[in-house]
């Protein structure tokens, strides 16, 4: 009567029938690596990470993966979770900015070096929405009224969190200031802006793309290098002057201290589902953008995003060095 | 062209792969519920991957058919054992339980079977023709009438509270100051935690919950050597059977009581975040508030399982018409199934029912074939759970402590929910023993965090109050959470006083400015309906001049005795 091993059973199962064709082999001392996901259940991280693991899992590899939530506390709750797990290959963790914004914002003393980096997986562009009762119609105008009248108009944002850098970001490039209402969260947001709480909030590709085509969310600008396939006729924030990104970037980190076989295993093993047909298939379905590095290139990567960060929140005074 | 769509969707599912799929799902579900801690946003979870190969109507009818019987499966669990096996089911236990150690757990079973049946029935039926125009309404909702709903929510600790009103505000305010330990969500300040790392992740209402409910409850069964060696069902004999014929006549003749109370639930899962855990007990208080014999409540009667049973099935209807007409998930199950839909490419927006007919009308049926599917497995799988009444109380207790843990550590995956399960099932077990209402403390801990966030949301908009008294959803629910405050007083001086004559026409009457105040053309005249009903009371009683009538609340008295 045991649910969970029937569940646990049946995944066996289907991934056994799916294909054994190339047995991965690598000597971790587990039967299941467990992939913590530091958010809810049915989340954007979630959602990728799972499309992975099963992908991975019809692969054969050995050890298999299990999708662990555990959420709370803005992701810090499975940060911490996954930093106190052994560093024996069994363990991994899906994680994106917010590894270096809770640090900067104060709320845990540790930040991305305190995992062994094993490869970023994607990245998701911001899109600057906003509601459709807010009386701007262009990147411009709403600036140019974040410049007249600062910190008047309702952004969604939680304090310190990846959903307000982008904004504190283009605070920097622009001199317009907006005021954070705390929406964590895309879903949150996105009903916030439809039902006119907030006038500015970020969304992003696969669930906003709807509501911008018909007319119920406006989209001022994307914050990436290039234009989406999918709402092609949203401008970027380069192309209108703004010269500034920001994606949302996901990868995979283990405990520190892991050893490098492990970590190469992992690697490699993302790689081949990255390269998978039918998960880039998925993927682009949720305006998903896909872009591997290794482990060192991943370190060099955190390293950056790290020192942008950081420069931001000493300027706002939130973090001090 | 809605019986286009109809047949259309039904060619869609109508495969022997569609109907196996939905049966497995309906039968993991109902387990899944069944386990106290184990909730049915896990189970949704853990079939999500199965449904990456299938299609998206085949997908999605698999989650809606396991969301159903997840849903059903909590008032097993809440009937037989007092334990509820989900937060939508807390409410079941209050009346269910008493009835199954009465020896009727046939008839308790029974009644909670078609009260889930007709709500979830009713909530169909309003999605397939409403879906649309009242998903708009959870737009409408902005952070100052979330938390004038959520107030309005936790008025209802005075009327669960009893006897032991005091007690009751204790066990009240108790729950609130739990929910604030942790970290706070909006800015992240670590509050009442004592240095410690662990408290700063602030209880798991849901550990909470099972704790102060089920761990308790299973103490009290085993206090002493005496009850540890009783069944559930030693004094009387045990029909096994259950009773539908009765059943179904008793839902009959409350028909009042199915229909408000779906309603109820429809209307709380339209709004985001408010969902089944809400509901059942918003029902439920509306049962009581409206019976003629409030004094039974609480002790075994019918009406306290129909009003939670048909309300939490209900609200999967509201959510998914959210979920499907905007996008906006009301709960972590919708949000699932929302995920689940982008995969497939397919985007939820308030076009959806129009750009991709096919599949609106595929979760539809679903929806409604899911419910006859619950029905006719329930009935079976009650057979084998009514033994459980047969089994001494030291086995049970242990073996659903166990079944309990595992439910547990599966919300967050970490060690400290276990721990959370364990000294709030000691606070629960001793408030029982100091005759403290353990209900009104679970409403404050559910509802807490809610309350706060939206208020935080609220100031950080504008530190003005005013908006609380002009926006006409806050201005609704601050009326009714007034009214509802004084409603025990009154039930108890009604007639012998005579601001209980006005009572009702007053509330009528002020609950119709916020109708008006919306505008728009169905409300106006609601709330023009109002204001006439309350001006018929009224009249009503100017003709008979205004004569205090003792009797109405003598009867209660001498009914209760």
């Amino acid at each position: 009567m045991n649910i969970r091993t029937l569940f646990r059973a049946a995944i066996v199962a289907v991934a056994m029938v799916a294909t054994p064709s190339a047995v991965f082999a690598a000597n971790l001392p587990c039967r299941t690596a467990k992939l913590i996901v530091p958010w809810k259940p049915g989340g954007g991280t979630d959602v990728i990470f799972r499309i992975f693991a099963n992908a991975i899992n019809g692969y054969g590899v050995k050890p298999e993966i299990q999708v662990v939530n555990v959420s709370g506390q803005g992701g810090n709750k499975g940060a911490k979770e996954a930093k106190r797990s052994d560093a024996d290959g069994c363990t991994l963790f899906a994680i994106h900015q917010s590894a270096v914004t809770s640090y900067l914002n104060g709320r845990v003393d540790f930040t991305w070096d305190a995992f062994d980096t094993v490869a970023l997986l994607t990245s998701t562009p911001d899109i600057v929405g906003a509601s459709k009762t807010a009386p701007y119609d262009s990147l411009e105008e709403m600036l140019n009224a974040g410049r007249k009248n600062p910190e008047t108009i309702l952004t969604g944002a939680t304090f310190g969190s990846t959903s307000q850098f982008m904004w504190l970001l283009m605070e920097d490039k622009t001199g317009a200031k907006f005021k954070y209402v705390p929406f964590d969260g895309t879903r949150e947001r996105m009903t916030a802006l439809l039902s006119g709480t907030i006038q500015l909030g970020t969304i992003n590709v696969a669930s906003g793309k709807k509501y911008i085509n018909t007319g119920e969310l406006k989209a001022y600008a994307i914050a990436a290098d290039e234009r989406s396939d999918q709402v092609p006729d949203l401008p970027t924030l380069k192309e209108l002057g703004v010269d500034m990104t920001y994606t949302l970037d996901r990868g995979i980190m283990a405990p520190k201290g892991t050893p490098k076989e492990a970590i190469d295993h992992w690697a490699s093993v993302f790689k081949r589902a990255l390269e998978d047909p039918s998960v880039q298939k998925q993927m682009k379905t949720k305006g998903t953008g896909l872009r591997f590095l290794g482990p060192e290139e991943y370190a060099a990567w955190f390293k950056r995003i790290y020192d942008d960060h950081e420069k931001v929140a000493v300027k706002i005074g939130m973090y001090k060095k | 062209m809605i019986w286009e769509n109809v047949l259309l969707a039904i060619n869609e599912l109508a495969t022997v792969k569609t109907a196996m799929l939905m049966v497995l799902g309906v039968a993991c579900g109902l387990i899944a519920g069944a386990i106290p801690g184990f909730t049915i946003a896990m189970a949704i979870v853990l079939t999500l991957p199965f449904t990456f190969g299938m299609d998206a109507a085949q997908g999605l009818a698999t989650m809606v058919s396991v969301y159903i019987g997840g849903l059903s499966g909590g008032l097993m669990a809440g009937i037989l054992t007092g334990i509820p096996g989900t937060p939508s089911s807390v409410a079941t236990t209050f009346d269910g339980f008493p009835m199954a150690r009465n020896g009727q757990p046939g008839l308790a079973l029974g009644i909670g079977v078609w009260s889930s049946f007709c709500g979830g029935i009713i909530s169909a039926i309003l999605l397939m023709t409403l879906a649309p125009q009242l998903a708009r309404i959870g737009l409408e909702f902005q952070p100052w009438d979330y938390f004038a709903l959520v107030m309005f929510a936790l008025t209802i600790t005075a009327s669960l509270a009893g006897d032991h009103l005091v007690k009751g505000l204790i066990a009240g305010a108790l729950g609130l100051l739990v929910a604030t330990i942790g970290e706070d969500d909006i800015n992240g300040v670590a509050r009442f935690n004592f240095g410690s790392d662990a408290l700063l992740q602030g209880f798991d209402f849901i550990a909470v919950l099972i704790g102060l409910f089920a761990f308790s409850q299973l103490l009290s069964d085993v206090q002493d050597r005496e009850t540890a060696t009783k069944s559930l069902a030693e004094t009387k004999s045990v029909r096994i059977k259950i009773e539908h014929g009765k059943a179904v006549l008793v839902l009959m003749k409350r028909w009042t009581n199915v229909i408000r109370s779906a309603l109820i639930g429809v209307f709380t899962g339209i709004l985001p975040g408010a969902g089944g855990s809400v509901a059942n007990i918003l029902a439920y208080d509306q049962a009581k508030k409206a019976s003629k014999n409030p004094e039974q409540f609480g002790t075994g009667t019918p009406d306290g399982i129909i009003a939670p049973e048909t309300s939490n099935n209900a609200t999967e209807g509201g959510s998914l018409m959210t979920m499907m007409a905007l996008g906006i998930p009301g709960d972590v199950v919708t949000a699932v199934m929302l995920g689940a839909l982008l995969i497939h490419d397919v985007i939820p927006s308030p076009s959806f029912i129009r750009d991709e007919p096919q599949l609106a009308y595929a979760i539809f049926i679903a929806f409604f074939l899911a419910n006859f599917i619950m029905l006719a497995l329930q009935s079976f799988t009650l057979k084998i759970f009514v033994l459980v009444t047969k089994v001494r109380m030291y086995m049970l207790a242990s073996v659903i402590l166990a079944y309990t843990a595992i439910g547990v550590f599966s919300l967050n995956n970490v060690q400290f929910d276990l721990w959370t399960l364990f000294w709030f099932g000691i606070v629960g077990f001793t408030m029982r023993q100091l005759g403290f209402p353990l209900a009104p403390m679970i409403i404050g801990v559910v509802l807490g965090r809610n309350a706060e966030l939206n208020l935080s949301r609220a100031f950080a908009v504008t530190t003005d109050l005013t908006p609380f008294f002009t926006r006409p959803w806050s201005l609704f629910f601050i009326i009714l959470g007034l009214f509802s405050t004084f409603f025990p007083l009154y039930q108890k001086q009604r007639g012998k006083r005579p601001w209980t004559l006005v009572y009702p026409s007053l509330l009528s009457i002020c609950l119709s400015v916020p109708m008006f105040m919306m505008g728009g053309a169905v409300r106006p005249v609601l709330g023009a309906l109002l204001v006439a009903l309350g001006a018929y009371f009224l009249i009503q009683h100017h003709r008979e001049g205004w004569k205090l009538d003792p009797r109405a609340s003598e009867a209660h008295e001498l009914q209760a005795e």
